[in-house]
Parts: structure tokens; C-alpha cells; sequence
């Protein structure tokens, strides 16, 4: 299955040939979950504040994914 | 022992006075919340003699901690009536604790209607007629005091804003290149400078200054530790140093939080126009920079410059709450038009953040459409003519707000609310309602807090009243509160106690270190207290506890009585 991955913070600045507008298509075993597809783009899991999933905020990182999903993935942040 | 300045603007006069031991335990916000409450009547007016103006330094000033260099600057704030802190970075600080200065207290009121600038230098401190600087922007100023004064002084300035009594009004502080660009943005300190007949205040390069340690070895062993801390740490360590704080907006629009249209949405659909990621991408192109210090051998150095479309200097220290508020919140999805905005303000010392907010209020009032950026370069250019207009727009969002028939007015004691909407992040709601400054986000931001659910009601209270306490300590220190993220590992916090004795001597444990914060809280309330205030002004805006805030569909619901839980503290 294909999940459609956008990066932010330094994840984008690390894959420097990120493409803002398309994101990342990540293709993936059916039932992989969050954890599995962190580890296909090579970001280490402690690195993760929070993903965003089909728009909703999840820190659970075992979750399934499905063919199609929007999944957010944010460094950890701070300031103001 | 410290040394302060009293400078009687009534008489002309200026003393230096030695410190006493109850003040000495106390830094930056803490200090002004003392001296305020030893010194001035809380229910002064404002912009009238017997306000007084308070220009400090930290706890760890002048030592090489990391980032000890902010300067806190306080006052009664004519915008919400309440007790005022607001620091900045800058070389104010780092200037000032060179020249072995703690705090300068600004009293009385010039005659005659008669403009000052106060010099501060090696042989001591005076009192100069202002002359041309009369009538002068930050950008222009600062670049003539370099002239007149020196390449390498510090200045904290007033534009037109302060000099006008604008209850917006920013007083302004030069950065590590000498620009106007950092501010105590918050309360309108710039019209209490004014009121007192004060242009700006100019400091002169002195050497390195002798700081009495105690311990001087245990201080810098632990602050090297403490610095390695900062930069082991995600945010401090990376994120802020490669994309500074702009680096939130697409993060905060994930939550739902992100002020749009004069706070109706979390979402704005062009976020990443206006992201951190886009402003480092069209600045590298363009020349500009991250990773910039805003003040001597800051470790995380998470400012930035920004340059136009043609590459030339536009702006400094454009920041996440400035692009937001200045930004989504009106409709406007232009970086240049919203670094536009941000050098105006600096420029005629406006605090961008109030600036936004009142041009979304504007704009809600029909004055401006949503999204029309150039009607929001026209709305600052009122304020700056002094128009009709202009100059009601120039007293804040909730006077304008008000004048102009809106409802919806995002203020808490009369203070705009920040770049974070407090339905969709609860923790930084509680402390807008329940800070002595007002909404404040400075005083207490729960984005990092990993414990709650951001939209959640449950435990807010108690996240809120931690963090104000953290940061009040840290306003106390004189050091960003960017540097405090590592402090969630206890090791780091360690070493920060042992800076504390390596300084001050004695036992420093936590309880000792945050009863500084806790002191400051307790001191604060009272003066807002005495002042008229009560746990009633604790709310925030009647529509956030109504309306519900797409896309999370929030509503504000902590109510009075859990609030008047948050931040439980007195001091007589
Ligand atoms: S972290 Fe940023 S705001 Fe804080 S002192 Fe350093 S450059 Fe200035």
C-alpha cells in the first residue's frame, strides 16, 4: 500500500529533495503501522513529538495505517 | 554589592545607590515586582509621575551563562492596568551588566514637555538634552547614536509609538549588528518611557565586568555541562538553531491552533506560505539568515535576518508569534508583506503582536478586507501618520475593538492573546487567563507538554501553574526561557544549581531556585490586587468559551473555579 507522508522542521531540511506540494509517497506492507513507516524513512522514533494522521493528532505509534492515509510527522518543537 | 540607577526625570537628577540585601535575591522580573511593590502606588495612573520605570538585568548577568544577557523591563502597563515585565535579548543586557549596572529606575516626569537621553557609561550616568533624536524612528536613531556615541553601544529607544502615549508601544533594544530589532514589546512600557520624557537610553562599551563569584571553578565546570545540555536537547540543539521559532507555524496549524481570520479558525489553508520551512528556503535564496544570535554567545542563536526580494536587509528577529498574528490571523499569506509589517513596528516601536491582533479587529469591523495585505500595510501607516484611526488602532486591540463595535476581541486584562488559540491548547489558555501580565504567552506555554492532550480539560490547571512558576524563574535568572527546555532532564537542572552557588554561594536545591519564580507570582498578584484587580479579570474572552474553534471543534471550558486553582500564591 501507498501512504502519503509530509515532512516538517529539519525531517524536510534532511531530505533535501522533499517536495513540498507532493509530499513523500511511501510504500509500505499492508498492516504496517506508524512505527514501521518511521522506520522506512530512516527517523528514529525517540526523534518523533507527533504525528498528524488523516488530520488528527496521535502519539500512539502502533496505530495501522491504510492504503491512502496523510500522515504528518513533526520533530520536536518549541519556542514562540 | 550591585550598584542601581535612580534617574528623578521631575528634578533631572541621576544617583547611583548600592543595592540592598532583600533586592540582591532578586533578578530581572523579580526585581521589578519588588522594587514596583515597595515603591509605587498600584492604583497610579499609568503615564503620570508617580509610575515608575524599571530597566534590570538577571540573576546571572554578566557571567558567561548561556543567553544571561535578556533585559527585563517593567512598569504599571497603561494597556491592561496590571503589573508589567517584558524582556528582551539584545545587548542591552549584556551592555548593562558590563558596566556593573543591576537596574535603572526611571521616576517622575520631565517638565516643560522636555526630551532626554540618558548616557550610561565607565565614569558614570547622565542625563542629555535629546535634541535631534527628538521625533526620530528606532532604525534611524540607533544608527545616529553609533555616530555620535560609538560603534559598539547598546540602545534601548522609543519610536514615535511611545513618544505619542500609544498604549501600543514597544520599547526597543539593538541587537548584536546594532539594530532596533529586539523589543519588551508588551503592555506599552514605550508610552511610560515617553510619558517620562525619556528618548532612549544609550550604553557604552566598558570592558568585561568583575563579577564576585564564590566559587568561580564549580560555576564554570557546571555551565559548561549546562551549555552541553542546550545543545544536546531537539529543540534547543536543532530545531530553533536551524529554523528559529517560525518553525511552529506549520506545527500549531497541525493542532488546530493557529489564530486565523481574527481567531474564527485553527486551520489556515496557506500555512506553508508562511512556515518557517518556506521562510529559511526563500532566504536562502535571497541572502538572509538563520541561526543568528540576538545577543553574545547564545548557544542556540535561534534568530534570523530577512531580506527582500531585490536582497537587501529588510528585517531582524522575525518571529513565529509575529508572522502568525500578523499573518493567518489576518487572512494574509505573504512572508514579504508580514516582514514588511515587523519592520514598521520595530521602526516606529510597535509590538507586532498587538499590531496583528488590532488589524484582525480591524478587519472584522469591515475596516479591511481578510487576507488584503496591502489594506494591512495601510492600517500600521495610520498608525504611524497618527490618523484619526491610526491613533485609536494605536491604544490596542480591545480599544479599538471596542470603539469600532466588535465582538469578538481576543484580549485577557486587556492584552491581545498570543499566536496560539487556547481552545485548541488549553495549558497556554490557563495561563492567558490567569498570568499577572495578562495574555501572555512568555509566561507559560504548554505546546511542549508531551503529559496532556492539548484540547483536554483535565490537568491544565496544574501544567499551567508549573510552568509559570518555570518561567518566572528563569525571568528571574535573566536568562531566554529557550535555554530552560533541557531542565526537563533533572541532571541539567543540577548544574544550574550548582551555577547558582558557583555565583552566589550556599545551598541551592529546586525549592530554593523556583521559590524565585513562586516569590515573583505571589508579589505580582498582590500588586494587581491592591490595583483593583480580581480573580473576575482571570478569563479569557466570552465567544472562546461559546464558539467552537474548527477543525478540533474546541471550546475553552475551564471554568472560574478551577482557574482560581492555577497560580496560588500571595506575598505582603
Ligand atoms: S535562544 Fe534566540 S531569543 Fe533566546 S537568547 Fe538565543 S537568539 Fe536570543
Amino acid at each position: 500500500m501507498h501512504v502519503n507522508v509530509k515532512l516538517y522542521s529539519i525531517f524536510r531540511l534532511e531530505h533535501p529533495d522533499y517536495d513540498v506540494e507532493e509530499g513523500l509517497k511511501v510504500n509500505l506492507e499492508e498492516e504496517s503501522t506508524i512505527m514501521d513507516l518511521l522506520i522506512a524513512l530512516g527517523i528514529e522514533q525517540q526523534r518523533v513529538a507527533m504525528v498528524n494522521l488523516n488530520g488528527k493528532i496521535t502519539r500512539d505509534k502502533s496505530v495501522a495505517l491504510k492504503e491512502g492515509d496523510v500522515v504528518q510527522v513533526f520533530p520536536f518543537f518549541g519556542g514562540g | 554589592m550591585s550598584k542601581m540607577i535612580r534617574v528623578d526625570m521631575t528634578k533631572g537628577t541621576v544617583h547611583y545607590e548600592p543595592l540592598n540585601q532583600e533586592l540582591e535575591a532578586f533578578g530581572g522580573r523579580g526585581l521589578i515586582a519588588k522594587i514596583l511593590n515597595d515603591e509605587v502606588d498600584p492604583g497610579c495612573n499609568p503615564l503620570e509621575a508617580e509610575n515608575k520605570l524599571i530597566i534590570c538585568t538577571g540573576l546571572l548577568a554578566g557571567t558567561p551563562a548561556p543567553t544571561s544577557g535578556r533585559i527585563s523591563i517593567g512598569s504599571k502597563s497603561p494597556l491592561t492596568g496590571t503589573i508589567k515585565e517584558a524582556n528582551a535579548g539584545g545587548m542591552a543586557g549584556y551592555m548593562l551588566s558590563r558596566l556593573g549596572v543591576k537596574a535603572i529606575i526611571v521616576e517622575g516626569k520631565s517638565t516643560d514637555d522636555g526630551w532626554f537621553i540618558l548616557k550610561v557609561g565607565k565614569d558614570g550616568a547622565v542625563l542629555l538634552p535629546a535634541g535631534e533624536y527628538v521625533g526620530m524612528r528606532n532604525y534611524d536613531l540607533t544608527e545616529k547614536m553609533r555616530t555620535d556615541f560609538g560603534e559598539k553601544v547598546g540602545v534601548l529607544s522609543i519610536g514615535g509609538a511611545g513618544e505619542r502615549g500609544y498604549w501600543n508601544s514597544t520599547i526597543q533594544i539593538t541587537d548584536t549588528r546594532g539594530r532596533p530589532s529586539r523589543s519588551a514589546a508588551r503592555g506599552g512600557l514605550g508610552a511610560v518611557m515617553g510619558s517620562k520624557g525619556l528618548k532612549a537610553v544609550v550604553l557604552e562599551e566598558s570592558g568585561p565586568p568583575e563579577i564576585p563569584y564564590h566559587e568561580k571553578e564549580l560555576f564554570n565546570t557546571a555551565n559548561k555541562n549546562y551549555i552541553a545540555g542546550i545543545k544536546a536537547h531537539p529543540v534547543s540543539g536543532e530545531a530553533m538553531p536551524a529554523l528559529g521559532t517560525a518553525v511552529l507555524i506549520n506545527i500549531v496549524n497541525a493542532l488546530g491552533a493557529l489564530p486565523t481570520n481574527n481567531f474564527s479558525a485553527g486551520n489556515f489553508g496557506d500555512a506553508e506560505k508562511i512556515s518557517g520551512e518556506n521562510l529559511a528556503k526563500i532566504q536562502g535564496e535571497r541572502g538572509g539568515k538563520e541561526n543568528q544570535p540576538c545577543q553574545p554567545g547564545c548557544p542556540i542563536s535561534c534568530s534570523n535576518i530577512y531580506h527582500d526580494e531585490n536582497g537587501r536587509h529588510l528585517t531582524s528577529g522575525f518571529e513565529y508569534e509575529t508572522i502568525a498574528l500578523n499573518g493567518s490571523n489576518c487572512g494574509i499569506n505573504d512572508l514579504d508583506t508580514i516582514a514588511m509589517i515587523d519592520r514598521m513596528c520595530d521602526d516606529f516601536g510597535l509590538d507586532t503582536m498587538e499590531t496583528g491582533t488590532t488589524i484582525a479587529v480591524c478587519m472584522e469591523a469591515g475596516k479591511a478586507k481578510f487576507g488584503d495585505g496591502k489594506a494591512a500595510l495601510g492600517l500600521v501607516e495610520e498608525m504611524i501618520e497618527g490618523t484619526e484611526l491610526g491613533k485609536i488602532m494605536g491604544n490596542g486591540t480591545v480599544f479599538a475593538g471596542t470603539k469600532l463595535g466588535v465582538k469578538r476581541i481576543p484580549v485577557v486584562k486587556g492584552q491581545s492573546i498570543a499566536a496560539y488559540d487556547p481552545r485548541a491548547l488549553k495549558g497556554t489558555g490557563v495561563t492567558y487567563a490567569t498570568s499577572p501580565m495578562g495574555a501572555d504567552h512568555t509566561a507559560g506555554n504548554s505546546i511542549l507538554e508531551q503529559s496532556v492532550t492539548p484540547t483536554q480539560k483535565e490537568g491544565q490547571v496544574q501544567v499551567s501553574t508549573n510552568l509559570q512558576v518555570g518561567m518566572a524563574t528563569f525571568d528571574n535568572l535573566g536568562m531566554c526561557i529557550f535555554s530552560g527546555f533541557c531542565t526537563e532532564d533533572p541532571a541539567n537542572i543540577g548544574y544550574l544549581l550548582e551555577m547558582m552557588s558557583g555565583r552566589y554561594g550556599g545551598e541551592w536545591d529546586p525549592d530554593r531556585l523556583f521559590t524565585l519564580g513562586i516569590k515573583t507570582l505571589g508579589l505580582e498578584k498582590s500588586f494587581n490586587s491592591k490595583a483593583g484587580f480580581t480573580e473576575k479579570d482571570d478569563a479569557l474572552p466570552e465567544f472562546m468559551y461559546t464558539e467552537k474553534l474548527p477543525p478540533t471543534d474546541s471550546v475553552f471550558d475551564i471554568g472560574p473555579e478551577e482557574l482560581s486553582g492555577a497560580v496560588p500564591f500571595k506575598e505582603d
